[in-house]
């Protein structure tokens, strides 16, 4: 007998099943694929590091003379376990062309490295290791595959002094040393014989000949120690820095983390919803049941059945779909990385099975509420009984509200917790948009030049080859800076140029030995830059230190530091702290009156140019135009493109936005047409009243999506007074892992977050609610008589 | 005196399971102004159909039923909720309100809805508590639906029926929820306002509310069997012992 009643009640129930139904598939296919992200993406540095085989520390050095070399210290330090050492040649974007055009934009410089001296694992886009490379092919890692365009067997040119080559692009490499998007240092993988003809021009060798060294050390801080003197060093990182060099990684893989578990949240939290409503709506039968002596437990029994089926058959389709779904969610993570989760098929079957679980467990609460139903509720069929306990908090004869307008309002106000929880809902997915808009703004803003230790110019042109020039010995700094300003000036743009200097330099304090690099511009004032205690150095014996090297140290403002420059030891004192994202946050400025040797600058920034006429925007950007012509660069860019390129963040986040803002429609316009739908089978009596007495169709649809309306209008006034403290919460840990600990305002773009974003997630909302209304349409007023 | 509905050759058909079932098999019949019509018959012979066919809350298979002198297949959706609105009332065996809405706020909401009646929020209210003082449930004004008794609601019903001053009221077993004491007290409400000049068109199967009509119309497998005309000028347990009579004649 059972059986034909639950048959009877599927049947006849088709409409809230349906939506039971839909919703167990929601949160099997949210919650496998998000636990399965979950798990692959907080293991996945780690397991990408050792498939990898990343050591303790790494160094990058220049090859040079001296005595104090990096592999006689390694040499001769116990602290060290064992090293390898990868050969390998710099480079930068001039050496590469195609079609007569530079290959890509380096973000830094490249490094080229021949197959058989490869020290790690590098992996191709199918994850397999790079072992072997046919002569004339080559693989290449970072981000220039992308910007190039290239294509597998597409062909480039390499021009490297009297040498010029043509390779094919064999595939990308994942390279987890030099890889990450802050990085960015692109590898040329190729074939030995390749790179030995590259090695043939010993004049282009000159000064850019290196070499990486992968280190495992008993003692980090020991190795550090020891190396602090060594000049050859460019750059240095040990591997639980390395980590954070995957930021954006991790950044888009906690963003992950936030969206999966929201949508677990939401799936349960409606799951729970729909459930709740679904038994109370069988109140009825429950009394007709318990009325012709049916058992407590035999009713609860039967709906446990019920539930049951549904959530099986829900449980398994979204297993199903959960797959296609994680792996598009994790796509976004996993382009330069190896991700691996072996137990992917386990987790998502746990998982789905955890859903029927955790439905049950729903279901079973819900039930509780059978043993306090009883025969006269079925009796007086909800009508006139205790099911309606709220009394209407606004009053239509003391309201100036219209008919529609108060309804709908009246509806919102008296069934608090279910629009509440869809209003909790939707002020999620707004929130989640809200939150990473105001982030991808904020790495996008001109406003945040001081994170990059630079000052406000007209103009910013990035051309490592000049720097490498400088670096090599090949010209000065000055004569470096004095070209261009003359090239200006000869184009009828006369600007004042200069540059930030970066340098590595060893310092002490106390017993603590170790090297940090500061930043150096004699073109500018100390004062010009933000710090965040005490005052800019004004003498040159005076500097600003970060805040987390000041925490490396132990120092304060105030403590005295011994500096090497040029060989040279002098004090220096601390007279402020700043925050930046420079080098993660490590690193330091001199005083301007300091003039180190260009030989021991070891990197910079872009050249900063500042016309003398103060153009305005517009003719700014139309000169920046003209100069890639005359200079036959594309690195020249405004203030706001600068910091977009070098914290080269904002468009992956731009792009997690983007796809964040798509599910959150998804998700809001499923939850608004479910939702509706279960309200007008459980509204059906109301609906046919009202046409009894004279509405409209349209003042229904009216009255139906108007409520959908004000739980927008609340999600969005919410979702706006959070947006502040939320982004502030989320995102300020994350920018402290980028360097900058003391927080920073953020910018927000209040017609975008305000106003762009809202509309779209209502319009959503409104545009799934009215066509959902429609469906009222089928109710007729005459229907009044067949309502049970 | 003047036609207020008139109904011609009314069929209504439904198709279950692609079976035919005739509900409504040719019936005409008139209502005149100030009339008091009762509907009776067996269940199952298509009184509540007839009821809302002719009120246009539901289609017609063939047939004409002109109300007012509209031709009620002539007239779209819209202009069917607006007759109902404005010029019918509704009242139903189950006392259907809206949940949300205090007994007031549920008599008024057709007058809000309406723009029939030119008047002031203020004005309409006061009418909802005129016609609540004179059904006698004024107290029950700012109560919730759930907090007055089956009678009382069943009055507020006949409030919101009247709120617009319609030209007919509609009523589907109307004390057919009710126990006899609030049977009487609405049956008395519905007579008053119809010795006040309101038609009235009622489905019953009580023949002690028909006996309280001024005609009865007796239904049979969805066609006319019986026309009985009842004499209000008799005391009303002459006109009930008469009606009971003649519904025997008919096989009731």
């Amino acid at each position: 007998m059972y059986l034909r009643i639950l048959k009877k009640d599927l049947k006849r129930k088709k409409t809230m099943n349906c939506i039971l139904l839909l919703f167990v598939i929601l949160s099997a296919m949210f919650s496998a694929s998000s636990v399965n992200n979950i798990i692959t993406v907080t293991g996945g540095l780690d397991y990408y590091f050792e498939k990898a085989g990343i050591s303790d520390y790494a160094f990058i050095v220049k090859e040079s003379d001296s005595g104090n070399s990096i592999s006689t210290i390694l040499e001769n330090e116990s602290s060290v376990k064992e090293y390898k050492k990868e050969e390998i040649i710099f480079s930068t974007a001039e050496n590469f062309e195609r079609e007569g055009k530079q290959l890509a934009d380096f973000s830094n410089i490249a490094v080229i490295m021949p197959v058989d001296e490869a020290k790690l694992n590098y992996f191709d886009s199918d994850n397999n290791i790079i072992n072997e490379i046919e002569s004339g092919k080559v693989y290449i890692s970072g981000s220039v595959p992308k910007k190039s365009g290239l294509k597998i067997g597409d062909t480039f040119q390499f021009k490297f002094g009297e040498n010029e080559l043509t390779f094919e692009f064999a595939g990308i490499a994942k390279d987890a040393f030099l890889g990450s998007e802050m990085m960015d240092n692109t590898r040329f993988i190729l074939n030995n014989s390749d790179y030995e003809k590259i090695c043939s021009d010993s004049y282009a060798l000159n000064g850019n000949i290196g070499a990486i060294y992968y280190v495992n050390t008993d003692d980090v801080k020991v190795l550090e120690s020891a190396t602090a003197d060594c000049t050859d060093i460019m750059f240095k990182i040990a591997a639980s820095n390395l980590k954070m060099t995957y930021f954006m990684n991790i950044l888009i893989a906690g963003i992950l983390l936030i969206v999966s578990i929201c949508l677990i949240l939401v799936s349960f939290v409606v799951l729970r919803f729909t459930i709740g409503f679904t038994i109370a709506e069988e109140f009825r039968e429950i009394g007709v049941m318990k009325a012709v002596g049916i058992r407590n437990n035999s009713v609860r029994g039967l709906y446990l059945v019920k539930y049951l089926g549904i959530a099986v058959i829900g449980a398994v389709i979204g297993y199903i779909a959960s797959i296609p779904f994680g792996n598009m969610m994790l796509d976004s993570v996993s382009k330069n990385m190896v991700l691996g989760n072996d137990n992917s098929v386990l987790t998502g079957i746990l998982c789905s099975i955890a859903v029927v679980g955790i439905i049950l467990m729903f279901c079973w609460s819900c039930t509780a509420k059978i043993k306090k139903m009883s025969p006269v509720d079925a009796i007086r069929s909800g009508q006139t009984g205790e099911r309606f306990h709220k009394k209407s908090l606004v009053h239509l004869s003391k309201s100036k509200l219209k008919t529609t307008g108060f309804l709908s309002l009246n509806d919102v106000l008296s069934s608090p917790k279910q629009y509440g929880i869809i209003t909790a809902v939707f002020t999620i997915c707004m929130l989640l948009v809200m939150v990473l808009a105001n982030t991808a703004n904020t790495l996008n803003s001109d406003k945040r030049l001081f994170l990059l230790g630079t000052t406000k110019s007209d103009v910013y042109y990035g051309d490592l080859e000049r720097v490498m020039e400088v670096m090599q010995g090949k010209k000065t700094l000055v004569e470096s800076v004095e070209e261009i300003e003359k090239k200006l000036s000869d184009n009828g743009m006369p600007a004042d140029v200069h540059i930030e200097t970066m340098y590595q330099l060893p310092v002490k304090f106390g017993d603590i030995k170790t090297t940090v690099r500061f930043q150096l511009c004699n073109e500018t004032s100390a004062d010009e830059y933000t710090y965040t205690q005490g005052t800019a150095p004004c003498y040159a014996n005076e500097i600003a230190i970060s805040e987390p090297i000041a925490e490396k140290l132990n120092a304060e403002i105030g403590d005295t530091l011994l500096l090497a420059i040029d060989d040279e030891e002098k004090k220096y004192i601390i007279t402020a702290l700043f925050q930046g994202f420079n080098n993660l946050g490590e690193s330091g400025r001199l005083h301007e009156s300091i003039f180190p040797s260009d030989f021991s600058i070891t990197g910079a920034m872009a050249y900063q140019i500042d016309f003398d006429d103060n153009p305005d925007k517009k003719e700014i950007d139309s000169r920046i135009e003209k100069m890639k012509d005359i200079f036959n660069n594309q690195k020249i860019m405004n203030a706001e493109d600068y910091v977009k390129e070098t914290t080269g963040a904002s468009d992956i986040i731009a792009g997690v936005k983007n796809f964040v803002l798509i599910i959150s429609l998804i998700i809001i316009v499923m939850i608004s047409v479910l939702m509706e739908r279960s309200f007008i089978a459980k509204e059906k009596s109301e609906i046919a009243l009202m046409k009894a007495i004279g509405f409209r169709n349209n003042a229904i649809y009216a009255h139906h999506t108007a409520r959908f309306f004000i739980v927008g209008i609340a999600s969005y006034v919410i979702a706006s007074l959070l947006c502040k403290p939320f982004t502030k919460l989320a995102v300020d840990p994350i920018f402290a892992i980028m360097g900058a600990v003391a927080g920073i305002s953020y910018e927000i773009r209040p017609i975008e977050i305000f106003v762009v974003y809202p509309l779209v997630i209502l319009s959503a909302t409104l545009a799934g609610t009215f066509l959902t209304s429609l469906y009222t349409k089928s109710i007729k007023a005459s229907d009044t008589s067949n309502i049970e | 005196m003047k036609t207020i509905l008139e109904v011609k050759d009314l069929c209504k058909t439904y198709i279950i399971n692609k079976r035919q079932n005739n509900v409504l098999r040719n019936i005409s019949f008139t209502v005149n102004e100030g009339e008091m019509v009762a509907v009776m018959g067996p269940s199952g012979s298509g009184k509540s159909t007839l009821l809302y066919t002719v009120s246009g809350m539901d289609k017609m298979t063939a047939g004409e039923v002109i109300f007012c002198g509209r031709n009620m297949a002539s007239l779209n959706e819209n202009e069917l909720a607006k007759m109902r609105l404005d010029d019918m009332g509704f009242i139903f065996q189950q006392m259907y309100m809206m949940k949300n809405l205090s007994v007031l706020d549920n008599i008024i909401l057709p007058a809000v809805k309406s723009d029939k009646i030119k008047e002031s929020r203020k004005e309409t209210v006061q009418r909802g508590q005129d016609l609540m003082r004179k059904l006698g449930i004024i107290e029950t004004m700012d109560n919730d639906i759930n907090e007055v008794s089956g009678g009382q609601l069943q009055r507020a019903c006949i409030c919101r029926s009247m709120i617009n001053n319609p030209q007919m009221i509609f009523a589907d077993e109307p004390t057919g929820a009710l126990n006899r004491t609030s049977s009487e007290e609405v049956m008395n409400e519905l007579t008053k306002l119809n010795n006040d000049g309101t038609t009235i068109m009622l489905v019953t199967h009580d023949a002690k509310v028909a006996a309280k009509c001024t005609r009865l119309l007796f239904l049979v497998d969805g066609n006319i069997k019986g026309e009985y005309n009842i004499n209000r000028g008799l005391a009303l347990r002459d006109r009930e012992r008469d009606l009971n009579n003649w519904l025997l004649e008919m096989g009731w």
